[in-house]
């Protein structure tokens, strides 16, 4: 992960893990491959209104809108809690414009428990940070404003809501990125029919789990053959079959969100069971499955 | 019985407790009665479990229910079909594992002795509130509005009697099959009128609650709501789960809830 050495690879994805503190009492979190933390912005946010969550076939739709402590309540309150465990730790970015991005990672990048940085370009519940990660040219625009921000690794986080993920990692990785994380939740909405409204307080809201599974998988495929940094798979994975799949598209990492909602375990059972599918194989290094799909 | 470690920020674990019987009360209505729980299981009352219905992807979410009792090792449940996992869930056997998250939340506050506690509580909204009378002390009084649709829904409370408290059940049905023909929030109002009361706890659907909470604010006195949100991940992670104070925060139901002081909530925004 540029010049990051992870134990393993298998970490939350941002949103889903809360600041790791919820999750503790449930299994050892040094156990993982890294933290990833919920978004953070300069100043606390509020979110959307709720109801946030609808319930989908095989998927959840949220419109939680990066509802966050703030980068300052981030430092007083979160880190702490974070220097008691030992893998890296990965901030997860938002803002309204370049600024604010670069404000946020300025402002933690000299606290030495911040291993990297992971910019959400792609969240489609606020209205301008979209706008960053649907365009070439604005990848590059905030990938290298914030390269010069900090020497840390720096991951860009992509929007499966664009018809060219692969040119825009590619964007990315010009710009200075160590790493394409892929992919974000998919824009959806409900409506209730008695009612006549949308079932979300903020009308549209991201679809992830289960259901999504495939449609990142060809987002890590084409960035595998668009980009030499390595990419982190995220997107509906529940087991560890999940998790191989995408190492055989083209993932070195990979992010579990959703599932952490359904089997608070599933990190757990994901690096267990990756370790002994290749273990029965005769594999000896993660390395050798990445990609292996492309032939 | 696979227990893992306690959180810092509950006690909420990993359960695998196994169904020991499924009561029919009505129909889509039923007991699901569980056992095989660790020692360090100490729920309290208004705490819920979050069941996970199927190991398959669909449906996908784990479930949130109320503790109606826990005694002697048997959790009861008191739950009402609407829909696939409530479906998957009567259909449970008993010997079956279930895959349970918890206890989770907050609690009512306790029932001390020589306290009068007036309950408010519709259909299975009536749960949490029988683990709170459960849990009264001896010398307390409390007076149970238990509202249902039709008498045919309602439970046998025979276990909440006998003790060394006094607990009144007050029944009213919709349509005047049992006790009282209207609303448990009629009654309420009505006892209210006799007695004062050190709190009332409601739980049930909104409107029934925010009448409830509105008994009480007009005589001053507290209401400890427990409110029903979709939830995620029930640990406080998700951010999924808040509702609004009337400062305009969003707190999160899982965590800072289900049981809430109604004083904290929005009650005309829903
Ligand atoms: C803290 C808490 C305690 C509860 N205690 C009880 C109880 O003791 N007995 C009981 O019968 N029910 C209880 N409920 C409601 C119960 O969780 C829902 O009826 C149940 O989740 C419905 O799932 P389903 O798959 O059958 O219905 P579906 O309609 O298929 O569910 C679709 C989605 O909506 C959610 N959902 C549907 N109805 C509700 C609801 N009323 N509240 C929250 N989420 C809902 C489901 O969890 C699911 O994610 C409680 C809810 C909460 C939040
Ligand atoms: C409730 C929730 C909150 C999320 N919050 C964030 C966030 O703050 N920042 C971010 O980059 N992604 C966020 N995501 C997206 C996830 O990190 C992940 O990219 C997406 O859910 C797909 O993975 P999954 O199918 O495994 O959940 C969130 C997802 C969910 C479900
Ligand atoms: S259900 Fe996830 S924060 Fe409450």
């Amino acid at each position: 992960m540029g010049s990051l050495t992870l134990a393993n690879p298998v970490m939350p994805a941002s949103g889903t893990f809360g600041y790791g503190e919820e999750f503790a009492g449930l299994f050892d979190l040094n156990r993982l491959g890294a933290l990833v933390s919920k978004a953070v912005s300069t100043l606390p946010r509020h979110g959307n209104p709720p109801p946030r969550l609808v319930e989908l076939k095989s998927a959840l739709l949220n419109s939680i809108g990066l509802q966050n402590v703030g980068t300052q309540g981030f430092i007083e309150k979160k880190l702490p809690f974070l220097h008691d465990y030992s893998p890296p730790l990965i901030v997860n970015v938002v803002g309204d414009s370049v600024e604010e991005y670069r404000e946020v990672v300025e402002a933690l990048d000299p606290h030495e428990r911040v291993s990297g940085f992971e910019i959400n370009l792609s969240c489609p519940n606020v209205k301008k940070g979209l706008e960053y990660g649907t365009t070439c040219a604005g990848v590059e625009r905030i990938t290298s404003a914030l390269r010069a921000g900090t020497r840390k690794p720096l991951w860009i986080k992509l929007s499966p809501n664009v018809s060219n993920p692969a040119e825009l990692g590619k964007a990315a990785e010009g710009a200075g990125a160590d790493a394409i994380v892929a992919i974000n939740t998919l824009g959806g909405m409900v409506i209730d029919i008695e009612k006549r409204r949308p079932v979300l307080g903020a009308r549209f809201g991201g679809v992830s789990g289960p259901a999504i599974k495939a449609v990142a998988m060809k987002v890590v495929w084409q960035l595998h053959e668009a980009v030499a940094v390595p990419i982190i798979g995220v997107g509906g994975i529940t087991r560890t079959e999940d998790a191989i799949e995408f190492l055989m598209a083209g993932a070195t990492a990979v992010q579990v969100g959703t599932a952490n909602f359904v089997n608070p375990l599933t990190m757990i059972e994901v690096i267990e069971g990756m370790r002994e599918w290749m273990g029965e194989r005769g594999i000896k290094k993660i390395r050798e499955i990445v990609g292996a799909a492309h032939g | 019985m696979a227990v893992h470690q306690r959180t810092r920020q509950s006690e909420a674990q990993l359960l695998q407790p196994k169904v020991r019987k499924v009561v029919d009360l009505a129909r889509r209505l039923y007991l699901l009665e569980l056992e095989g729980f660790p020692e360090t299981f100490r729920p309290k009352p208004g705490q819920f479990l979050h069941l996970r219905p199927t190991k398959e992807d669909y449906p996908l979410l784990r479930r949130p229910i109320s503790l109606q009792s826990y005694r002697d090792g048997v959790a009861t449940l008191l739950i009402r079909e609407v829909g696939i996992g409530t479906e998957l869930l009567h259909r449970a056997r008993p010997g079956d594992c279930l895959d349970a998250l918890g206890p989770l939340g907050t609690a009512y506050s306790p029932v001390r002795s020589g306290e009068s506690v007036l309950m408010v509580g519709g259909g299975v909204g009536v749960a949490p509130l029988v683990a709170a009378a459960l849990e009264a002390e001896p010398g307390a009084l409390v007076d149970f509005c238990y509202g249902v649709a039709t008498a045919g829904e309602i439970q046998s409370l025979d276990f909440l009697s006998g003790r060394e408290n006094e607990i009144r059940i007050h029944v009213s049905t919709d349509d005047g099959s049992s006790g009282h023909h209207g609303f448990c929030t009629e009654v309420a109002e009505r006892l209210l009128e006799e007695r004062r009361y050190a709190k009332i706890f409601t739980c049930g659907p909104w409107v029934m609650m925010r009448k409830a909470f509105r008994l009480g604010s007009e005589r001053k006195v507290p209401v400890e709501a427990s409110l029903e949100v979709q939830m995620g991940c029930g640990l406080g992670a998700c951010l999924g789960c808040v509702y609004e104070t009337p400062d305009g925060d969003f707190i999160r139901s899982c965590i800072d809830g289900p049981v809430v002081d109604g004083y904290g909530v929005s009650w005309e925004n829903h």
